[in-house]
Order: C-alpha cells, then sequence, then structure tokens
C-alpha cells in the first residue's frame, strides 16, 4: 500500500493522539492529565480537518477545549484535588487493564470482518454548513431534538447552579 | 486515501484506552475525562461513517453535534457534583464515598 | 507551484508581519499613554534612540533577550517553559485568516470567523498554564480572576457576532467584507459596541484589566516569568491587541474595503491597516484614560447588561431582518433603515429598564442613608 500525504498525516496525528490519551490516563498528576486530554482534543480536531468536516473541528475545539476544559481545570482549582501526590493504597490495576485490553481487541477482530470502502463516497464537501445547518432546525429534519437539547442544556445548568452553590 | 477502518480502529483504541481510565483511577475528576474519551472514540466513529457512507446527506454529523451538547452538559453536572461531595467529604477519591455502603 | 509559494506566503505572513507591527505599535502605545499622562514619553534626550526614540522598543527588546531566565524551584518546569510559547503560537494564529485585500489573505477555511473565536481558548489555556505551574499565591488569584473575565465576555463577543454573520450568510471571513457595502457598524451599532466592549475584555484591556492588574496583585498570572518569556507575554498581548482590532475592523468597519480598491487593489491592505490602526487607538485611549474596574463589577456588567442585552438583539433583529426581506428589502442598504430602527428600538428600551433599576437603587440607598435621622 502506498503511503500518500493523507496517509502519513493520518497516522502521525492518530499516533500523537493515542499517545497523549495513553499518558492521560497513567498520568500522576492530575493537571498534567487535563493538559494532556487538551491534547487528545486536539489531536481528534485535526482529524476532523483531515477528513474535510471543518466545522466539526471548530465545534470540538470551541465545546471541549474552551468549555469542558476549562471547566475541570477549574474543578480542581477549587477542590485542590491534587490527589496524585496522596499515597495510593495498593490497588491492583491489572483487571482494568485485561478488560480494556480485551474490548480493543474484540473490537478491532469486529471491525476487520467488514469489507469497509476506503475511499469516501463525496469528495471534499464544498460548502454544506447551509446543508448541516437546515438538518438540524429544519421540520423535517431534527427540530424537535435540537429543542429538547436547548432544554436539557438550560436544565443543567440550573442543577449546576443550584448543586455548587454556596451555603 | 485513508482507509474507513483505519479510523474505526482508532476510535477503537480510544475507547479501550477511556475505559481503563474510567476503571482504573480513583479521582472523580480523572473517570470524567475519561468518559470525555469515550464520547470523542464515539464521535470519531459517527464522524466517519458519515463521511464515508453517507450521500447527499448529514445525520452523523448532527448526531455527533448532539453528543457534544450531551457530553458538555453531562461534565458540567458531575463537576457540580464533585465541588458538592468535596464541601461535605472533602475528598474526589471514588473509594472514599461510600458512605451507602450496606 | 502554486500552493507552496501560498505556504510561504503564509509563514511570512505568520513570521514577520505580527511581530513588526508589534513593534511599531508598542513605541505607539508609550508615545500615546505618555501624551494622555501630560509627558513626553520615550524621546532622545540623553541617549539616542532615533528621532522621537523610534527605535526604543528594539533597544528594550534587545535588553529582555539578555536577561536570565528564572524558573522558579517549586514550579512544574516542562508546563512553566511552555506556557509563553503556547500563547505566542494563539496569538500568531489568527493572522492567518485576516483578509487584507481581496485576494492576500493566508487561508480562507469555510468557518472563518469561527476560527478566531476557537483561538482564544488557547490564549486561556497558556494564563492558566502560567497561573498554575508558578505556584504562587498571587499567581493563582490573578488566575482565577483573568479565566472568570475571559470566559464570560466569550459570550456576548459570541452573540454579537453572529450578527454580521447573519447578514452575510456565510462564516468565511472574506465573503463578510465583501458583504459590506455598508459597513456593519452604521448599520448594526448596538452589536459593534457590545463586541467592541466584550473584545476589549478579552484581550484584557482597561477598563476590564484583571490579567495583569499592576497595582492589586503583583503582575498577576506570569508574576514568576524574567527575560524573555514574560517578554513572550508582552508581545503576544501586544499581537493580540491588534489582531483584535482587525477583526472588528474586518466585521464591522469594512475591512479592506475603501475608496479606490477597485482600481488599485494594493490599496486594501492600507485601508485595513488604517481602519485596525483606529481602532488600536481607541484602545489606547481606554487605556489611558480610564480606571480599572472590580472583579465583580466586571462580571456584573457582563452577565446582567451585556448577555442579555446580546441576546435580545439577536432575537430582534433576526425577525426584523427577515420581515424586511419578505418585503422586498433585498439589497443591504435598503435593509438598512430598519436594522438602525430596530436598534434604536432596543437601545431605547435598554436606557429606559436601566434608569428605572437606577431609580429603584438611588432611592434603597438613600432611604439607608437618612435613616438615622427620620428619627
Amino acid at each position: 500500500m502506498t503511503l500518500g500525504f493523507g496517509q502519513i498525516a493520518f497516522l502521525v496525528i492518530a499516533a500523537l493522539t493515542v499517545a497523549a490519551a495513553l499518558a492521560m490516563v497513567l498520568a500522576r498528576h492530575i493537571f498534567h492529565a487535563i493538559l494532556l486530554m487538551i491534547a487528545v482534543f486536539v489531536g481528534v480536531a485535526a482529524l476532523y480537518v483531515l477528513l474535510g468536516v471543518s466545522f466539526m473541528a471548530g465545534m470540538q475545539l470551541f465545546i471541549y477545549v474552551g468549555g469542558v476544559s476549562v471547566l475541570a481545570v477549574l474543578a480542581i482549582m477549587v477542590t485542590r484535588g491534587f490527589m496524585g501526590d496522596r499515597p495510593r493504597p495498593a490497588r491492583s490495576t491489572h483487571g482494568a487493564a485485561v478488560v480494556a485490553a480485551g474490548v480493543f481487541g474484540g473490537l478491532t477482530w469486529l471491525i476487520l470482518q467488514v469489507p469497509w470502502p476506503s475511499e469516501p463516497l463525496v469528495p471534499a464537501p464544498q460548502n454544506d454548513l447551509a446543508l448541516l445547518g437546515q438538518t438540524l432546525v429544519s421540520r423535517a429534519g431534527y427540530a424537535v431534538p435540537f429543542e429538547l437539547a436547548s432544554l436539557l442544556l438550560f436544565v443543567v445548568l440550573l442543577g449546576a447552579l443550584y448543586i455548587a452553590r454556596e451555603r | 486515501m485513508v482507509p474507513l477502518s483505519w479510523y474505526l480502529i482508532l476510535a477503537a483504541a480510544l475507547f479501550s484506552i477511556g475505559l481503563y481510565g474510567l476503571l482504573a483511577r480513583r479521582n472523580l475528576v480523572m473517570l470524567l475525562m475519561s468518559l470525555e474519551l469515550l464520547l470523542n472514540a464515539v464521535n470519531i466513529n459517527l464522524i466517519a461513517f458519515s463521511r464515508y457512507l453517507e450521500e447527499g446527506q448529514v445525520v452523523g454529523r448532527v448526531f455527533a453535534l448532539f453528543v457534544y451538547v450531551i457530553a458538555a452538559a453531562e461534565t458540567a453536572l458531575g463537576l457540580a457534583i464533585m465541588i458538592a461531595v468535596w464541601r461535605t467529604r472533602q475528598t474526589v477519591a471514588v473509594d472514599e464515598i461510600d458512605t451507602l455502603k450496606g | 507551484m502554486e500552493t507552496y509559494l501560498r505556504y510561504i506566503l503564509n509563514s511570512l505572513i505568520l513570521l514577520i508581519i505580527p511581530f513588526a507591527s508589534a513593534l511599531i505599535l508598542i513605541w505607539v502605545a508609550r508615545k500615546v499613554i505618555a501624551r494622555i499622562q501630560d509627558r513626553l514619553g520615550p524621546n532622545s534626550s540623553g541617549s539616542w534612540a532615533g528621532p522621537y526614540a523610534i527605535f526604543q522598543t528594539l533597544a528594550d527588546a534587545v535588553k529582555i533577550l539578555t536577561k536570565e531566565l528564572i524558573v522558579p524551584e517549586g514550579a512544574d518546569r516542562v508546563v512553566f517553559l511552555a506556557a509563553p510559547a503556547v500563547v505566542v503560537a494563539a496569538a500568531l494564529l489568527v493572522w492567518l485568516v485576516i483578509p487584507f485585500g481581496p485576494t492576500l489573505q493566508g487561508m480562507d477555511p469555510d468557518i472563518g470567523i469561527f476560527y478566531v473565536v476557537v483561538i482564544t481558548p488557547f490564549t486561556l489555556f497558556s494564563m492558566i498554564m502560567a497561573g498554575w505551574s508558578s505556584r504562587n499565591k498571587y499567581a493563582s488569584l490573578g488566575t482565577f480572576r483573568a479565566v472568570a473575565q475571559i470566559v464570560s465576555y466569550e459570550i456576548p463577543q459570541f452573540l454579537s457576532l453572529l450578527l454580521p454573520i447573519m447578514l452575510t450568510g456565510s462564516l468565511s471571513l472574506q465573503r463578510l467584507v465583501l458583504a459590506q457595502q455598508l459597513p456593519f457598524a452604521l448599520v448594526l451599532p448596538i452589536p459593534a459596541l457590545i463586541y467592541f466592549l466584550a473584545m476589549t475584555a478579552e484581550v484584557g484591556r482597561l477598563p476590564f484589566e484583571q490579567a495583569e492588574a499592576d497595582a492589586e496583585i503583583v503582575a498577576g498570572y506570569f508574576t514568576e516569568y524574567s527575560g524573555m518569556m514574560f517578554g513572550a507575554f508582552y508581545l503576544a498581548e501586544f499581537i493580540n491587541n491588534f489582531s483584535a482590532s482587525l477583526i472588528f475592523a474586518t466585521l464591522f468597519l469594512g475591512g479592506w474595503r475603501g475608496p479606490w480598491v477597485e482600481q488599485i487593489p494594493a490599496l486594501g491592505p492600507v485601508w485595513l491597516v488604517l481602519k485596525g490602526f483606529l481602532v488600536f487607538l481607541v484602545l489606547m485611549l481606554f487605556w489611558g484614560a480610564m480606571p480599572r474596574l472590580r472583579i465583580d463589577h466586571i462580571l456584573n456588567f457582563n452577565w446582567k447588561l451585556l448577555t442579555p442585552l446580546a441576546l435580545a438583539m439577536l432575537i430582534v433583529i433576526a425577525w426584523v431582518n427577515r420581515l424586511a426581506f419578505d418585503l422586498g428589502a433585498t439589497t443591504l442598504a435598503a435593509r438598512a433603515p430598519w436594522l438602525l430602527l430596530a436598534n434604536l428600538g432596543v437601545g431605547v428600551v435598554t436606557w429606559g429598564i436601566l434608569r428605572h433599576v437606577d431609580r429603584g437603587a438611588r432611592r434603597r440607598r438613600d432611604a439607608q442613608r437618612f435613616e438615622p435621622f427620620l428619627e
């Protein structure tokens, strides 16, 4: 199989992302784990750009890096969760590693059974933001789940404010 | 071009790494972040499928957008609960929060 | 071959233009602030630094390069050293999408303005990295406040940004400039004002300067930084200021549009830089003339005034725009009176609400003050 530019780019980004994810779950200090999580998010966004869906890459960066990561950092600042510094009781994580490896092995075997296409059906989309927008808010599309999602966000906003308020 | 199976295997790898993080770590924030890894893996799958197998419609990406919304909402709420737990119990290690244990 | 030329052009844009403009602008800033404060600023009486001391910034840069880089002992080394690199990278990346002319642009992704919005969290993260890894009480305080301010003001910035996008129908920055037969600031004055205030808060300029509150918390999140690392933060701040001014000029003031641009395309960058420079000058005037607001005032201002106002503007303008469109006014100039009227209406209503609230608060405050005397 000839390695074209797209494939090399994919391999590099994928390797960096997986390495960052591994480093994240094995990190000692939780602040490093959050920074590595941001690296994973950026890697996934780069993959989306490679796929041609730049809007989803932008959303990924905006929501995850700009929202979730900042939340996580503020949460550990408030709780001073330097959990990595506390001595942990002798707790074997071998079971978890076996389960994770097993899941990975099973999924990969399943994936390789199916003859997936190796070319995308449609070449890089020109300007499908309009199509995405229409699918999202048109009546024949997903307008009702869209409104339900906004309701969900509202409820979560109220709930989080109430749960975390100062007593 | 990049075969679809590569994207799926990458997503599977991220999923299992997230699963390991979920099972093996004690800190609540680590658990929430491993959950984010799982959801990211799912999103990669959805978007890869949408690009490679869909023609003329973008349902996969709409689904991925909803997953983003739910992931952000659940992380926010999880961290709020964690702050509340920290205020009462002064710990965020999941094996130390066991008052309901019979 | 053409793509390689494009890459070379982009690298030039990234490497040379921001730094060169920062060097000039730091000098301009110091001169302007000095004149506001009734003094001369850097000048050449004494040792020679060029006429009007235009080489002063260069001398400062050389000086800062020769200072020792100190890493505090308890600090987290890798993160501490990475933070300045991240902030400079974030400041530079925005320049790639600014349309300097009809065809002069680093790149024009589909998600143009969204890309600019997305780069802001990386500046935020460099602040968090700097504040956290310094392990310093003042640095942590500075980080908390700066993060709260930046995260809060992202919302009215994004909401007021949606209005030019709505009038254009596309996220791409080049299309945004092409759609401005009338500059959007004339058509949408209130969103332009909201965006300007939110932008001032985002880049950390007075009166919203929490990130580096000199008199309050030493130097905020970069207390522990010395030498070129501090220089990197300072430089990145100025580069950010100018790129934010350029983005404002692109969004609301018409970008590279101006007289005679169709005949001489090379005039495009000139007009854009002129407009961006005007906005930058206004930022400098704020810096010289305004006091610093307290953090709870800043957050109140955002959540109680700017965000509801931006939301109300979004709803009203969307409705009025559609109404005007359906009633036959298809070009921007034809819809302009409708939109201006809508802006005026929302402005009057807001002013009325503010007066009502102020009257109630004043009545309560006077009642408290005069209570001991009413015995």
